[in-house]
């Protein structure tokens, strides 16, 4: 079967994944060789958060729907793992009242992370067979009631998920160096989804559903696959989380999350693999800076006051302006390769 | 048996006008410009917010403090859509719902930096609430008051959109904006109006909220939004009708849960009241009172 | 292609009544009529993105009647919109693409080169552009490009001339010429122009208030008293 229309398309899908997968193993190797410990654990979350921002990206850049339930396939995934690959001692401690024998078994962390994105991307594909149904607000509203009913059952099924309190002993199976490889193989999924000739159908329908309806295209089909790719790829974002951090706790997993990793998204342009990235890298950096800030440091001997929430207006900040100054995000279509493949004139 | 019957049911208006109060705030936006406003809840946190202001600068009267409060949120809709909504006016829905997140985590977190993260008790407002008892029901005075507050706001409003001028503008800009503006209505006079109903709404809305919780926080508005917005959903998003119809579905389906559900999974009532919605809509995408969408031939 | 007798109403409007059509592969027929006669309610009832209240539809003695829009598309039906549909974040040539990726899922083979009309079309230099530097004229010519793509049976092109200039219209007509000689299907053409649709139609159906008034060759509608009556509005 064919996945481009055009060798034309791969060759832009493929130099242009081949770049940014460049600057990310750059970014990554100098934090490796030259950064502190403690940079190593802020910079694989920055990995981590780049996962989710493109999971994000093929389906809400692609199909320009607004989805808020990110966050909540990432714990989704994350907990599984975390479930299956976490030692039967530990469990017994940490999960005494667990049912159906969740805590009896353990599990290799291939076959955890296996098991986790079956799980995760069934759940997806069957909630997608709701979003896809809806007109844009509607779908919206459906992935927040996701993301509540998912964040309610981690707070409240204390017996499985701990809720509030850490669900530890997750025995550390990544480093920086493997999350920078599954990094750049996201990058290319990606990248390839959008070039594919169900990405190209799939931005037709989002600049025009009559439209793309009348060329054939079909539209439910479509949304539904980028949407299940997305909950994949937001599963695996969950299993690197939970692989490097060793505890997950569900309070991560809820709207201050999504925001963060939407204004990321937003920041560079949705539209965009490099957009992604982009905004991705700049926020993360952006933040912080923020946050440093926010604690009230002494800079050039003046005492700055302690301002918390700083980050979050500046967030929102980011999400404002850019929607109504530039609402297709730094980037708009524009994809790296262009700097070097002259063929494309500003897209 | 015919009490404790009786006793849900008035417990199931009460939430159900709480959200139908403000999911016609924000359906009467929505119908207008097509925006789904998430800042809403903190137009509402901002009637909570005044009253805390006029509680410590010693103002006694309630009805100061009410008519305050409903006055600050009326003041900070109209403002949002100054500042924020009037330049995605014509960007589509994304972009609008994308703006409206934005300001929403703005405010809250100017919220939590200028005045705490912290809840802090309003206590003016518990004049409202007293218990009554009638037999063996025992309800609260708030609780009828909310639930007479609703219906009188939707039977201003419906007179406001049946009767007066700039009413029917509203009525008719939300079939088809464009015509309004050829009629020589001013789109600005239309939207801003719009925009002062949701921020009387929300005030109103604030005001109870308070009443019962006590206090104030940055989230205050943030949850009771989120539901009212499946309310909208529900009910058909952009219909008056739907949204008060969802609203008291909404509140219905909430105390039912609280009754059908055993205690200990109590702290999951929203994931199964969700859970239905999700239902619903499979059932019907566009709500249960959608607008009439095949228009002719416009396409 | 056949129509039988469909009809639409609108809230107790009729906009189109008892209509039955017939046409076929090289046939260019073109469908007039006054503003609201219902000509564009036709196009959107045969595409599919309107059901009719009444009838049948027929693509090759298939009736698609109850077919979905891209289903309709897929087996054959193409068309323009009278206000242009483009993909404003697709380059030219991805919104030829759109319709080329459907077309592979029909078991019809192509009998024509995609690349030569965009020649013909004058699309060929400009196809790596984004579809927003198009000049008004060319993205119309691109609709109905994108339409070929889906290597159609029937073409339905609505007001494909709209807006254009004398030389684009005459341009236009030469190109449709073209594509009626060397592509195996029909079209149908709705338009204002009527020095245009005289040129380029072999046969011309007539609408008003929503009902076939008249049908016939080109030089038999000009006279036709009942069409003159609804254009002059006695």
């Amino acid at each position: 079967m064919k996945i481009f229309q055009s060798s034309k398309s791969f060759h832009q899908a493929f130099w242009g994944a081949t770049l940014l997968s460049f600057i990310i193993a750059l970014i990554g190797l100098l934090v490796i060789f030259f950064g502190e410990r403690y940079h190593l654990r802020l910079v694989y979350a920055a990995y981590v958060n780049l996962l989710v921002v493109l999971g994000l990206q093929v389906f809400m850049g692609n199909t320009n729907i607004t989805n808020l339930s990110h966050s909540a396939f990432m714990g989704l995934g994350a907990y599984i793992a975390a479930i299956c690959v976490t030692p039967v001692q530990i469990k017994k401690l940490s999960l005494p009242d667990a049912p159906w024998g969740l805590n009896t078994f353990e599990l290799d962390a291939l076959s955890s992370a296996l098991i986790s994105l079956t799980l995760t991307g069934f759940l997806a594909f069957l909630t997608g067979l709701v979003i896809v149904r809806l007109s844009g607000i509607g779908a919206t509203i459906v992935t927040i009631a996701i993301l509540v009913i998912v964040h309610s059952i981690f707070m409240h099924r204390t017996d499985i998920f701990k809720g509030k309190q850490a669900f530890f002993g997750i025995p550390q199976v990544f480093d920086l160096t493997s999350i920078i490889i599954i990094s750049i193989a996201v990058i290319f999924i990606a990248r390839f989804f959008r070039e594919s000739k169900w990405g190209i159908q799939l931005r037709a329908s989002s600049d025009d559903e009559k439209s793309a309806d009348a060329m054939g295209v079909n539209i439910f089909k479509l949304r539904l696959l980028a949407w299940t790719l997305g909950g994949l790829i937001l599963a695996l974002s969950g299993i690197c989380y939970a692989y490097y951090l060793g505890t997950i706790s569900a309070r991560p997993f809820y709207f201050s999350h999504v925001f963060l990793t939407l204004a990321m998204l937003i920041l560079g342009g949705m539209r965009s693999i490099t957009g992604a990235v982009i905004g991705t890298i700049l926020i993360t950096f952006g933040l912080e800076g923020v946050r440093f800030m926010e604690t009230g440091p002494v800079i050039l001997g003046l005492k700055f006051p302690e301002m918390l929430g700083l980050s979050g207006i500046a967030l929102g900040a980011v999400i404002v302006i850019i929607m109504v100054v530039r609402n297709g995000g730094l980037v708009g279509n524009f994809e790296i390769e262009q700097v070097f493949i002259k063929t494309r004139k500003k897209i | 048996m015919i009490d404790y019957v009786v006793q849900q049911t008035l417990n199931a208006l009460s939430f159900g006008a709480e959200y139908a109060l403000i999911a016609l705030g924000l359906a009467i936006v929505f119908s207008i410009m097509g925006l789904v406003n998430f800042a809403h809840g903190e137009v509402i946190a901002i009637g909570g917010y005044s009253m805390m202001v006029m509680a410590a600068i010693a103002f006694k009267n309630p009805i100061i403090i009410i008519v305050g409060a409903i006055f600050a949120a009326v003041i900070m809709a109209i403002f949002l859509e100054r500042i924020a909504f009037r330049p995605v006016r014509y960007a589509d829905a994304t972009t609008g719902l994308l703006t409206a997140f934005g300001v929403s985590l703005i405010l809250q977190n100017l919220f939590l930096l200028l005045v705490s993260p912290r809840p802090i008790a309003v206590t003016s407002m518990y004049f409202l609430d007293w218990p009554i008892k009638l037999g063996t029901i025992r309800i609260s005075s708030l609780q009828i008051f909310e639930t007479l507050a609703t219906l009188l706001a939707i039977l201003l409003l419906v007179l406001f959109l049946k009767r007066s001028f700039l009413g029917i503008a509203m009525r008719a800009a939300s079939l088809d904006f464009e015509m309004v503006r050829l009629m020589g209505i001013r789109a600005n006079r239309v939207i801003a109006t719009a925009f002062a109903i949701s921020g009387l709404l929300a005030g109103i809305a604030a005001i109870f909220i308070i009443a019962r919780r006590g206090a104030v926080d940055p989230t205050l508005g943030f949850n009771p939004v989120l539901k009212a917005f499946v309310a909208c959903v529900v009910g058909g998003f952009g219909s008056l009708p739907g949204a008060v119809l969802g609203g008291f579905l909404l509140g219905a389906l909430e105390v039912g849960m609280l009754v059908i559900l055993p205690q200990s999974y109590g702290g999951m009532k929203d994931a199964f009241v969700f859970a239905v919605i999700a239902i619903i809509l499979v059932w019907r995408p566009e709500g249960i009172l959608s607008p009439q969408k095949e228009k002719g031939d416009k396409i | 292609m056949k129509l039988d007798c469909i009809s639409k109403n609108f809230g107790g409007v009729k906009a189109v009544s008892q209509v039955s059509l017939e046409i076929g592969e090289g046939d260019v027929l073109g469908l007039i009529g006054p503003n609201g006669a219902g000509k564009s309610t036709l196009i959107n009832l045969i595409t599919g993105l309107l059901t009719p209240d009444v009838g049948k539809i027929f693509l090759s003695n298939l009736d698609i009647t109850s077919q979905k829009p891209y289903q309709r598309a897929r087996l054959g039906l193409a068309r323009t919109f009278q206000n242009l549909r483009i993909y404003p974040n697709l380059s030219v040539g991805q919104n030829i693409e759109v319709a080329s990726i459907s077309s592979n899922y029909s078991s019809r083979t192509m009998n024509f080169d995609l690349d030569k009309i965009i020649n013909i079309f004058d699309l060929e230099d400009k196809i790596d552009l984004a579809s927003e530097e198009l000049s008004y004229g060319h993205l119309r010519r691109l609709e109905i490009v994108r339409a070929l793509a889906l290597n159609p049976l029937v073409l339905l092109l609505d007001e494909p001339a709209a807006g254009m200039n004398e030389n684009e219209t005459k341009e236009l007509s030469n190109s449709l010429k073209w594509v009626q000689n060397n592509i195996a299907c029909a079209i149908i053409v709705i338009d204002h122009d009527l020095k245009f649709i005289m040129g380029v139609c072999d046969k011309i159906t007539v609408m008003n208030m929503g009902e076939v008034i008249a049908s016939g060759k080109p030089n038999e509608i000009s006279n036709n008293k009942r069409v003159k009556e609804a254009y002059i509005g006695h």
